[in-house]
């Protein structure tokens, strides 16, 4: 299927809007906030036993430093200039730590941890929303979605804490926190890749276990009307085999929306995942985000947020542009 | 032709595993000390070794474990160890001192510690304003000059008696470490991260070097070049390696320690240890029996801003100091195993003979609940109690717009939130309370946008000054201009020329003590500030690995795993086995 120019040149010109607009709110958020990073940079060495003589100087000189002492409109200005380069300068609170160095150093982790959680939640709770739909699956159907509900309600920090005090204090069979053995090596061997996968396995579970019944739940419902559709009955009538209509008619025409959510959740995963993260001390985004914010780290929560919007509005348009290959009913022509 | 290329990757696939699978762990858990930080959550200032940067986290081990201090203050035996220094003299003014370094110590890349290194540190930071620490270090020192290699002449802008223990003798967490010249001599410190792993940075003087660092842990091997050693000085701390983790959330530090995984954690709830101890009989604490805690240097306070009605009037601070059960406040905020604080300072060997001689100011002030002395003042002031609530004749409530840091720095300030909120209440008085984030809490704190506020008061452990000098009339800063010290902006000149005398004197000196308490006698009595909880922090130590740890019975230091003082720690422990 051959897109017009005219709909990529308007996809591409919101995706533009939106990066912007969202960029531009990430900027004024913070700083709607009261007190100031450096405040907060203060407060935390004091917190540490230090009497700051002379703050008030101190926290000019690094307002000065960070370019925090300028107008709003200069560090817009400055901050959307950066942005469209990728460089967002130094973490306020970490200085002299670029801020892509901290994104690139957790991006890792997030990316194995959610992107493994989501594929295999959005996976399972797929197939099984779909098979229970089109194997007729009663009661035992419920019996399945009952619990991964019951599950997916419970918030994930409380999950994570949960299984790490059956599978890793009781039963010892993961370990506890970390991306990492203690005093192993960050060397990319083999021995280290599978230590890095047991450190994942519990926040994965716990990630999963959350998730896996709204992805059966959406599928689910899609599969129910899919199977009530006229073409489904044609191909019955046609004689075609039960998995070549399961996987042709049934699942092609359901996942739809369930692609569109999959997509947004993939292009979220730089957002990490905060309180999963924290509780397993997992080195990834999500923790890095929330320190930032609490720390009102300007630089880290634009720089990240920015990625966040990137992300998010790329895999939007990316199934925008698929769309048609997914489903050849859909016609952007009239669009 | 399938099989044979299935064939040929299985192959590929087995070599390279053969080739991948390489432990990192080359040192026993037997051999290595396993300690939990501080800190509940990674960090992202993996690679910033630079002490003088404000993102540093030195209590992952650079403190304990590669810095060295020139003197360490034990607080049990309340006297000052020498380290890097042998000792000091000073002049009859106490504007010079003039300090001995040790011969023969050795930064870890084999250069000499000498005078100049610490020349070059006081100059460096005399000339970044912006370095942590730097504006102490200006106000203080006028000049500093090396007099051989071995020797340091400091001369100060004021007469100071006590300023060796307050600045280098780590009196709470830590003191400025000196870096090596031959290192830092070319580098911008104000961005120098002090890291290169390659190089062999961070270089200092310690018995430790830094093998490896991420977000969750930080691994040090000890180095067997030590200058402790060759010197005679100390022996090699048996721990080979030691890894400083981040210990994680409240909800599993005990799990950890309790599970062996970690050697030592700077935190736990005394409820939380007697659960851990039925579990695992080797986790200790400072005590064998309840409290369990060690005397935290900071107790935590309430404080009034003195420029704010009711709060400029003596009288109402006291009316509200008096509905305040200390008691209780620090039983429910540590779980019934708190203690109320008898003053800002707290009873360490130093300062107890000086707070019991002032049992009688103590008790004729409004340091003790009496909400009959405090309705009593109210009614005084032409306040009458309706509804539970004191009005004035125009029928106005007393809010008490309650500044406090939130939530995020541990649950015993949330719970002190709540217990003060509600006898605030009782008493009379309405609260809106303001629980903020470390920025917005400071930026309210140091202007003053408050009117009361609780904080934590780090100043005196061997002599009352430090503290009372935190409450100098010099301190007060307009409302809406950032304070140093003095938030609550008390300004009273005749305890101000109290505490200047009292500033140059030593302890030692006779009548010092007596000055001091005529400045407590002012304090109590205007009271701009109250000692609310004493903290007794739990420290948990594991013996399944190591034994020798400090506890109430075997002092021989305070037990702050996450100070500069653990260094002496680490130096004493043993292998249980």
């Amino acid at each position: 299927m051959r897109l017009p120019v005219s709909y990529i040149a308007k996809r591409f010109l919101s995706f533009v809007v939106v990066v912007w607009v969202a960029a531009s709110v990430n900027f004024i958020v913070p700083r709607m906030a009261p007190g100031d990073p450096i405040g907060a940079m203060v407060a935390r060495m004091e917190l540490q036993g230090e009497v700051i003589e002379d703050s008030a100087e101190l926290i000019a000189a690094y307002r000065e430093k960070f370019g925090l002492d300028g107008s709003l409109w200069d560090q817009y200005v400055s901050y959307l200039t950066s942005a469209v380069q990728f460089d967002f300068g130094h973490s306020l609170s970490y200085f002299p730590r670029p801020v892509s160095d901290i994104i690139l150093d957790a991006l890792p982790y997030t990316l194995g941890l959610l992107a493994v959680s989501i594929i295999i939640s959005f996976t399972v709770g797929t197939l099984l929303g779909a098979l229970i739909v089109w194997l007729k699956i009663g009661r035992s159907g419920i019996g399945l979605v009952a619990p991964l509900l019951l599950l997916g309600s419970i918030p994930q920090y409380l999950l994570a804490i949960i299984l790490l005090f059956v599978f890793s204090f009781a039963l010892r069979w993961f370990p506890s926190g970390g991306a990492h053995a203690l005093g192993a090596s960050h060397d990319f061997t083999l021995a280290n890749f599978i230590e890095v996968a047991r450190h994942g396995a519990l926040p994965i579970m716990s990630i999963v276990l959350a998730s896996a019944g709204g992805w059966l739940i959406g599928m689910r419902s899609m599969t129910i009307t899919v199977t009530r559709s006229d073409y489904l009955t044609l191909a019955k009538a046609k004689g075609l085999s039960q998995l070549r209509i399961f996987y042709h008619y049934v699942i092609r025409n359901a996942i739809l929306p369930q692609v569109t959510n999959l997509a947004i959740a993939m292009g979220s995963i730089v957002g990490g995942a905060i309180l999963v993260e924290v509780v397993f001390t997992y080195p990834g985004l999500g923790s890095h985000l929330l320190r930032a914010i609490n720390n009102q780290d300007f630089t880290v929560i634009q720089g990240m947020t920015y990625t966040l919007v990137l992300s998010v509005a790329s895999a939007v348009l990316i199934v925008d542009l698929l769309y048609p290959w997914l489903d050849p009913r859909i016609n952007y022509e009239d669009q | 032709m399938y099989s044979r290329k299935l064939s040929m990757l299985l192959i590929v696939l087995l070599v390279l595993f053969q080739a991948f699978l390489v432990s990192g762990q080359d040192v026993a858990r037997e051999e290595t000390l396993i300690i939990g930080s501080d800190l509940t959550s990674n960090v992202a200032a993996d690679d910033i070794f630079n002490p003088y940067l404000p993102a540093v986290q030195r209590s992952l081990g650079m403190a304990q474990l590669m810095e060295e201090m020139l003197f360490y203050t034990n607080y049990e035996t309340n006297e000052l160890m020498p380290w890097l220094a042998t000792g000091y003299d000073t002049s009859d003014d106490f504007t010079e001192y003039t300090i001995h370094l040790r011969d023969g110590v050795k930064w870890s890349d084999g250069e000499a510690f000498t005078a100049d290194d610490f020349v070059f540190t006081i100059n460096m930071l005399k000339t970044n304003p912006t370095l942590r620490g730097a504006a102490g270090i200006e106000r203080a020192i006028a000049s500093v000059e090396a007099l051989d290699d071995l020797t340091v002449k400091l001369t100060l802008n004021d007469p100071n008696p006590r300023y060796i223990q307050q600045s280098w003798a780590v009196r709470i967490s830590s003191s400025p470490p000196i870096v090596p010249e031959h290192i830092w001599a070319d580098k911008d410190p104000s961005s120098f991260p002090n890291f290169d792993l390659d190089k062999g940075w961070p270089v200092f003087t310690g018995p430790y070097v830094l093998t490896s660092s991420s977000q969750d842990q930080r691994i040090y091997n000890r180095r067997d070049d030590y200058w402790g050693v060759e010197t005679g000085f100390t022996d090699l701390p048996a721990p080979r390696r030691v890894i400083v983790a981040t210990a994680g959330v409240d909800e599993v530090v005990g799990a950890r320690i309790q599970n062996n995984e970690v050697d030592s954690l700077a935190a736990l709830s005394a409820n939380t240890l007697v659960t851990v101890q039925s579990r695992n009989p080797n986790v200790i604490g400072w005590t064998d029996e309840s409290p369990f805690g060690y005397t935290d240097p900071c107790p935590f306070y309430l404080e009034f801003n003195t420029t704010r009605e009711p709060w400029d009037d003596p009288k109402m601070r006291a009316a509200l100091s008096y509905i305040i059960d200390r008691d209780l406040v620090a039983n429910i905020a540590f779980e019934g195993q708190g203690m109320a604080a008898q003053f800002l300072f707290p009873a360490y060997t130093g300062l107890m003979d000086f707070l019991d001689s002032l049992s009688d100011e103590f008790a004729a002030s409004a340091y003790r609940y009496d909400p009959e002395a405090s309705a009593a003042i109210m009614e005084s002031k032409g306040y009458t109690l309706q509804d539970g609530v004191w009005r004035d004749g125009d029928g106005n409530s007393i809010v008490i717009d309650f500044l406090m840091l939130g939530f995020n720095i541990g649950p015993t300030w949330g719970r002190s939130i709540q217990i003060l909120s509600q006898q605030f209440e009782d008493g009379g008085f309405e609260v809106n309370v303001s629980d903020l984030d470390f920025g917005p809490y400071w930026e309210r704190a140091n202007q003053g946008m408050w009117g009361v506020r609780m904080a934590w008061s780090c100043g005196s452990i061997t002599d009352p000054h430090t503290t009372l000098s935190n409450f100098h009339s010099d301190l007060v800063m307009p409302i809406g201009e950032t304070a140093s010290r003095n938030f609550g902006r008390w300004d009273n000149p005749e305890y101000s020329a109290l505490v200047d005398q009292l500033g140059q004197m030593a302890p030692s000196d006779e009548g010092y003590f007596d000055l001091a308490r005529e400045a407590m006698t002012m304090f109590l009595a205007d009271v701009p500030a109250i000692g609310l909880q004493q903290q007794l922090r739990v420290n948990p130590f594991n013996t399944t690995y190591w034994v020798g740890w400090p506890t109430a019975d075997n002092n021989y230091v305070n037990p702050q795993s996450w100070w500069s003082t653990a260094a002496i720690i680490i130096h004493t422990i043993e292998p249980a086995g």
